[in-house]
């Protein structure tokens, strides 16, 4: 048997993650698309949301695990819960709403009721159901384990998934960056920017997971506008990446970076004074690199930038499209007018308007349609960039972490990506 | 020319000549003209060093609890970071409008307030980007203007709030001004 368009039998023909070469069939197939719902996000771990956003008893929003939507509560107890938005009778959605706060959730098809919980309390004509009964059987679906980690709310439709913290595994230790730089940790502020991009979800993941080199050639323009007019030419800060296991992946810059996109004094101040201190106190100054700015991706879809707080999941919508949404996270404890600031800030750099977001949309975009052609499907998208190169044996953090630009992460991102894609069952979890 | 039109207490449009109906038309007529045409820099001379500059969506929650969700704004700008837009389109690696894309604004729906500060105007659009080969993207929306007369009695934007009509923005990008 043949995998859809490619011709190949085995996932493991499409990518050869140690040597860098994914085909770019996995971009575009849409048989591979269906494993990947499958293989992917009916199994992984996947962003729902973050505490903040559902602060009382009855508040939900509405997510996606995959291409299935997913309503995310809190509980009466304080507990966060999540089911498939789908009723159990003819499958329409029983929550059409963003975000709000309810006694629980009905379908407009039929009338079945359900509470906050997703359990059935009321189905209309319910005593034709006396010998076809409505048992907890029938609940919504629920999303089989739901976990925060330090604000951030993850899901998985997978009972034998391992546990979140160990998904995330010595990500871990770089996540807190985002999330436990300051003691009160962190909240959304603004709503979500939601827009749909004509990629494939992948561009967006490995970007975020490696790539600070685009910067320089995607970005300048950016850079150049925000700089002063007689600014002198700019020195692009060095990075390095991390490839922690897992399929999750950074990268960082170790210079100065986020001042080449804001003259925000206001937000520079609080970033320097405050939270870089106080992080290296809690964290310990090894990771205080990060800080400058860094992208990250923790397998398969969820991303974010450190420095500008912005995090986001690239929704799968097809082998030929994303949907981004994303919102800009803060420090809980910040004073009103920097969370503003950084409001603003990613608003102004990476919302869909951004100056630096929107050539990714165009740079992503063609590099999907060129996938409408045979011949450009048979070629290798070349994930090679440091092969071989040696790793930073004085790093002080956990993973493989090697300076200078590199796609080493990326390797990684693959290479979790063919395991996954590679084994129907959960013996996946059992490999690293 | 004077023409009063009474359209019942409360409605906004009371009071304004077809002269100024006419200066205003002209006046978003002449804007889309230059936005269409990238005269950008000649688009930032009709905006007031004061300006704030948002455009949003419309999340779908439930009318009765509108505040469910915060304002999802895609731009949120001054003067500053719109003239840092301009200045990016000039640097020819703009890559989401290099080459140019080709533009079409059509302003509609002008309806003007006097107010103590100058004038309210509430108008709608439709904005279609045709871009590269058949790449398209069609927005629609409304704006809700705050106009000021320079020192020369020419007319300034002081504020700007668009909204898309769409929850999930259906475009690669917003790398366009409205």
């Amino acid at each position: 048997m043949t995998i859809g368009y490619s011709g190949v039998e085995k996932i493991d023909d499409l990518i050869d993650a140690d040597q860098g070469l994914v085909s770019r069939h996995v971009f575009s197939d849409p048989a591979i698309y269906e494993m990947e719902l499958q293989r992917i996000f009916a199994r992984c771990w996947q962003f729902l949301g973050h505490e903040s956003q559902i602060p009382r008893a009855g508040d939900f929003v509405s997510a996606y695990l995959g291409e299935d939507p997913v309503v995310v509560v809190r509980q009466d107890d304080g507990s966060i819960t999540g089911f498939l938005n789908v009723c159990r009778h003819r499958g329409m959605r029983i929550c059409k709403l963003d975000a709000g706060n309810a006694a629980g959730f009905s379908c407009s098809y039929h009338g079945w009721a359900y509470d906050r919980r997703g359990k059935i309390v009321d189905v209309p004509f319910g005593e034709m159901y006396a010998n076809a009964p409505l048992d907890e059987g029938w609940a919504a679906v629920p999303v089989a384990q739901v976990a925060s980690y330090k604000g951030l709310i993850f899901g998985t439709f997978d009972p034998e998934a391992p546990s979140l913290v160990d998904y995330l595994g010595d990500m871990a230790y770089y996540l807190d960056v985002l999330v436990d730089r300051r003691e009160g940790g962190t909240e959304l502020v603004g709503g979500a920017n939601k827009w749909i991009i004509d990629s494939n979800w992948k561009y967006g993941a490995e970007n975020f997971v490696q790539d600070g080199h685009h910067a320089f050639s995607s970005h300048v323009s950016a850079l150049m506008a925000v700089q002063p007019d007689d600014a002198e030419m700019m020195d692009f800060p060095e990075g390095f990446t991390v490839r922690p296991g897992g399929g999750h992946g950074l990268v960082a810059f170790n210079g100065p970076a986020l001042e080449l996109t804001t003259r925000d004094e206001l937000l520079l101040k609080y970033h320097q004074e405050v939270v870089r201190p106080e992080s290296a106190r809690r964290l310990g100054a090894e990771r205080d690199a990060i800080h400058n700015v860094g992208a990250f991706t923790i397998f398969p879809n969820f991303s974010f930038l450190t420095g500008f707080q912005t995090i986001r999941v690239w929704v799968p919508r097809g082998p030929h499209h994303m949907e981004v949404r994303s919102w800009t996270i803060v420090d809980r404890d910040a004073p009103q007018e920097v969370k503003d600031a950084q409001l603003r800030l990613v608003r102004t750099t990476f919302s869909p308007s951004g100056l630096l977001e929107q050539d990714d949309g165009e740079n992503w975009s063609m590099c999907q349609d060129t996938l409408r052609g045979y011949v450009s499907r048979q070629l290798s998208s070349n994930v090679r960039m440091g092969l071989g190169s040696p790793l930073d044996a004085d790093a002080k953090g956990p993973g493989r972490v090697m300076q200078g630009w590199n796609e080493e992460p990326g390797r990684g991102f693959f290479e979790r990506y063919r395991q996954m894609m590679s084994e129907p069952t959960s013996r996946v979890w059992l490999d690293k | 020319m004077t023409t009063e039109i009474d359209l019942g207490a409360g409605v906004g449009h009371r009071g304004v000549s077809a002269d100024l109906q006419h200066e205003v038309e002209q006046f978003f007529y002449h804007e889309a003209e230059l936005l269409d045409d990238g005269r950008f820099r000649e688009w930032l001379d009709l905006v007031a060093e004061e300006i704030e500059y948002t455009v949003g969506t419309k999340p779908t929650v439930d009318p009765f609890s509108p505040d469910a969700v915060p304002p999802s704004l895609a731009f949120e700008d001054n003067k500053e970071s719109l003239t840092w837009r301009v200045k990016r389109s000039e640097t020819g690696m703009a890559w989401a409008e290099e080459p140019p894309s080709r533009t079409r604004y059509l302003i509609t729906n002008v309806r003007i307030t006097p107010d103590a500060a100058g004038l309210f105007v509430r108008s709608n659009f439709m904005f279609y980007r045709n871009r590269l080969e058949t790449t398209a993207h069609f927005l629609v929306g409304s704006r809700e203007d705050n106009l000021q007369r320079g020192p020369d009695g020419r007319l300034l934007i002081a504020r700007r709030a668009v909204t898309l009509d769409q929850n999930v923005i259906l475009s690669n990008n917003l790398s366009m001004f409205f």
